[in-house]
């Protein structure tokens, strides 16, 4: 291509670079899908009536660091989770600052982010939300927390689901 | 030139029947209406070629249809919503409009398309292989501008290369093919990315498969060879017509004469070729039926018929991969009615778009997927037919060096007009009234785009001519000029010009020799000061050549035809008020790009020929008395030294003693050797002092002769000086020459 140095030279460099990269990039990132959270309930798209229950099961290596309390799950409603790396005080407003242990467990539940030591949480009442002509449900994503309250690793697993005109 | 050509001139003559019919066959328009066999026409050599652009275009689409349904994954292991990935691809459609539009400038007129699409393929490479290891949403983003990037780019020289690189009676079956390519690419990326995220991959691994992909299609592309501009029609016609004048009929050395257009210029000038105006209208609708829909109909998939995330997937990429099998059928058919009629090609075109947008809709509404499916295969198959037929045909009537400026306007348009319109007319009719009837909300556009290629049609067979002439043209200047013959020092040939949608000029030819002094009469509003504006380049014609000795100026930017030696002095408005005499002056030796030296010394020599401006060198332009003024913009002209000067309305509201001494500094001016043209409503100020006079009325030249002989046309000089009667003025006497001053008076001083 420039006539002076050849084209295999040139691949050759790149796919040097680019497996350099990787190395240094890869450490951290999930290349694959490995089941440490997945959603049960409600199903994807599932009408719900009454109480909202979310479950999901979790990995054994999950299951363990939640029993040694050294993780957590934390469910985000209607809202996207925090990034992996980042904390749940940074969904801190300056007035939850000021005040001491804030953010805790009730100050996230009214923004939607519900904490949990066990594989489900009960929802409060959502407000009736079905699909189409604009509707698209509610959405539920549930992440795995640190015990310092920091997002650990990708893993994560989202439902959707609809609640009807009158349920909860 | 190819022995047929050779064949076929020879028996056609240069005749110019003969010569438009054989331009049509080159550009692919013989009027048989057969397609000849692909497999005949296109060599072993050509198939690999159109391989390695048809797996760079694919290659260009697999990043963004395979995150499209991972969006939800991505956005949650990123810490963002799936807002993420689908702000990203409206990102994406932006950007790679506009590095469509861009990547011209860095190619310009020099055949080098094949390392842009080379590049564009290894930047997609890197940045797939990126995206893979993207840490966060911020990062995704930058990558997906820069997939954007590199798509545009691409965007901009397939197709072209396609063009040149093939015989005009096979392009719209190969661009057609490369878009097939393109959908099958984004249909299977799309369905293998989210059954191999069902099946346990990370999303990770989709944009690496990615890269692979890209990887393995700059290995094709790279043994790619820029075939250069028109080798196979107006390179070929060019020679024909040279052998036809006897001056040899070897290849090459083929297109405009004259300075090569800027960038800027180029693109002005493009969208000046009317089919392609009324084109970008179709383009853009167009734009809205490809990812804006196939990401409403993921979405349409799931909220209808309730099919699960991996299973929309795979259904919109196997209804993709079909689509484009359709567009390759559909091809055939085109090709043989492009061959026989661009009209009737167009009419087809905007009858698929309409029929295409139908059965989306319909098919969208329906509310089982065992009808709904087929039409909505039907609906992609057709709309997808439309963008790349049109985008042959324009291309075909662009002169072959700015195919590649003409090939990215329309690439933007789709993709960045078209598609950020569709996602937001799509997004806003789905959350309100539901996927379902955003989608056929479609036919409301697809309508309008269809009013737009039914336009196109016979704008295309004008401009077919158009191009031919144009050659011709160009090879008879040649010939004049190889054989010693005369060529005029300004040349505007069949001028046509419009303000918006208001035709002003139809057709106009007019020529000026050196040293020449032509007087340009008519009524108020013949289009005589907008004549001398397409001249001066401060109008740009939507047909028609203007040449400066030969050298066609018609696209060059006004700054430009100043620097060749065109100076115009407009009427009534040629100074600025609130500077003085001299600063007049010396702003307009700058504008020109001289040096302080000969700014000075240019005003200097204008003192010396307006004593009565060195008098008031210092006093404010706008204190100047009428007659003043027009002699410091005469003088701002003179500066410059121009061959040609193009004089507005001189005598407008001066006393005619005023303008007897201006008249008098004019014919000085022009016994220097410089030529005039002189636009005047009074005729016999205008003919006292020229030999030659035209005379335009309605925006058409009614009289292009001696001045003597205009004097004995009293039905074209009636309707100036019914003019003069009806503006209160007393009407000249039918001689009209008279040399009676306070006539004369009354009939410049008209409003």
């Amino acid at each position: 291509m420039t006539g002076r140095v050849p084209v295999p030279v040139l691949a050759g460099a790149l796919a040097l670079c680019l497996a350099l990269f990787a190395l240094l990039a890869a450490p951290g990132l999930a290349f694959s899908s490995d089941d440490q959270l997945r959603m049960v309930a409600p199903v994807e798209l599932e009408r719900v009536e009454g109480e909202v229950v979310v479950r999901w099961k979790v990995s054994d290596e999950v299951a363990r660091l939640v029993g040694e309390r050294r993780a957590f799950f934390a469910v985000f409603v209607d809202r996207a989770p925090i990034a992996p790396g980042e904390s749940l005080a940074s969904l801190a407003d300056d007035g939850c600052r000021r005040a001491p242990a804030c953010p805790d467990r009730a100050w996230l539940a009214e923004r939607n982010v519900h904490v949990s030591l066990v594989s489900a949480v009960r929802l409060p009442v959502l407000p009736a939300r079905g699909w189409g002509r604009g509707g698209t449900g509610h959405e539920a994503t549930v992440v795995l927390m640190r015990s310092d309250g920091v997002r650990r690793g990708e893993a994560a697993d989202s439902v959707r689901f609809l609640v009807e005109e009158d349920g909860r | 030139m190819s022995a047929a050509d050779a064949a076929e001139l020879a028996e056609r003559g240069l005749h110019p029947s003969g010569v438009h019919e054989m331009g049509r066959r080159l550009l692919g328009v013989p009027g048989d209406g057969d397609a000849p066999p692909f497999a005949g026409t296109v060599d072993r050599a050509g198939l690999r070629a159109l391989a390695g652009i048809a797996a760079a275009g694919g290659a260009a689409l697999l990043l963004p249809y395979a995150l499209a349904p991972l969006a939800g994954p991505v956005g949650h292991a990123l810490g963002a919503g799936a807002g993420l990935v689908r702000g990203g691809l409206v990102l994406f459609l932006l950007v790679s409009g506009a590095a469509a539009i861009a990547v011209p400038a860095f190619t310009g007129a020099r055949p080098r398309r094949d390392g842009v699409a080379l590049a564009a393929e290894l930047g997609l490479l890197v940045v797939s292989f990126a995206a893979a290891f993207a840490r966060t949403g911020g990062m995704l983003l930058l990558l997906l501008l820069a997939a954007g990037l590199a798509t545009g780019a691409g965007a901009a020289v397939h197709v072209p290369l396609l063009v040149d690189r093939f015989a005009a009676e096979v392009r719209q079956r190969v661009a057609a093919l490369h878009a097939a390519v393109g959908l099958g690419a984004a249909g299977a990326a799309m369905a293998l990315g989210a059954t191999a995220v069902a099946g346990g991959a990370g999303w990770r691994t989709v944009p690496l498969a990615a890269a692979l992909v890209a990887g393995a299609a700059a290995v094709l592309a790279a043994p790619l060879r820029d075939p250069g501009f028109g080798r196979h029609d107006t390179d070929r016609l060019h020679a024909a017509v040279r052998e036809g004048m006897g001056m040899g009929g070897e290849d090459g050395a083929a297109g405009q004469l004259g300075p090569n257009l800027a960038y800027g210029e180029t693109l002005r000038r493009v969208l000046l070729v009317p089919p392609v105006r009324t084109g970008l209208g179709a383009a853009a609708v167009s734009g809205m039926f490809a990812l804006p829909l196939h990401l409403t109909l993921l979405g349409h998939l799931e909220a209808a018929w309730r099919v699960g995330p991996a299973g929309r997937a795979v259904l919109l990429g196997v209804m993709l991969l079909a689509a484009g099998a359709g567009v390759v059928a559909l091809a055939e058919r085109g090709e043989a009615l492009f061959r026989r009629s661009p009209s009737a090609h167009a009419g087809r075109l905007a009858a698929l778009l309409v029929a295409g947008a139908l059965a989306l809709g319909l098919g969208a509404l329906l509310p089982t997927p065992v009808l709904g499916v087929p039409l909505l295969f039907a609906g992609l198959a057709a709309t997808a037919a439309v963008l790349p037929a049109l985008t042959v045909a324009l291309l075909t009537v662009v002169p072959a060096a700015m195919r590649g400026h003409a090939a990215g306007v329309l690439a933007a348009m789709s993709a960045a007009a078209g598609g950020v319109a569709g996602v937001l007319l799509l997004g806003a009719l789905g959350s309100r009234f539901g996927t379902g009837v955003a989608v056929a909300g479609l036919v409301v556009p697809a309508l309008a785009g269809a009013a737009a290629l039914r336009r196109v049609g016979p704008q295309l067979e004008t401009e077919l001519d158009r191009r031919v002439d144009e050659i011709v043209e160009i090879e008879d200047l040649r010939r004049v000029r190889a054989t010693g013959g005369h060529v005029p020092l300004l040349s505007c040939r069949h001028i046509d010009f419009s303000y918006g949608l208001l035709q002003i000029l139809f057709d106009v030819s007019f020529t000026v020799d050196e040293g020449e002094m032509v007087a340009l009469l008519g009524t108020n509003g013949a289009g005589k000061s907008t004549l001398l504006r397409v001249i001066s380049g401060l109008g740009l014609p939507s047909a028609g050549t203007v040449r400066l000795q030969g050298e066609d100026v018609t696209y060059l930017d006004a700054e430009r035809r100043v620097g060749m030696g065109i100076a115009q002095v407009p009427g009534g408005k040629a100074t600025f008020g609130p500077l003085s005499v001299v600063d007049n002056l010396r702003v307009f030796g700058h504008s020109a790009g001289r040096r302080r030296d000969r700014v000075d010394q240019g005003i200097e020599a204008t003192f010396a020929a307006f004593p009565r401006l060195a008098e008031r060198r210092n006093q404010l332009a706008a204190t100047l008395s009428g007659g003043e003024q027009q002699m410091l913009a005469l003088g701002k002209a003179l500066i410059l030294q121009p061959r040609l000067l193009l004089i507005d309305e001189l005598s407008l509201g001066l006393a005619p003693k005023v303008v007897g001494e201006l008249l008098a500094m004019v014919r000085g001016i022009n016994q220097t050797g410089t030529a005039v043209v002189l636009v005047e409503q009074s005729v016999n100020v205008a003919l006292s002092l020229v030999e030659h006079a035209y005379f335009m009325e309605k925006g058409q030249m009614r009289f292009d002769g001696p001045a003597g002989e205009l004097l004995e046309r009293p039905e074209l000089l009636r309707s100036v000086f019914l003019q003069g009667a009806a503006q209160g003025a007393p009407a000249l006497d039918s001689a009209g020459t008279g040399q009676d001053s306070r006539q004369d008076r009354e009939t410049v001083t008209g409003p």
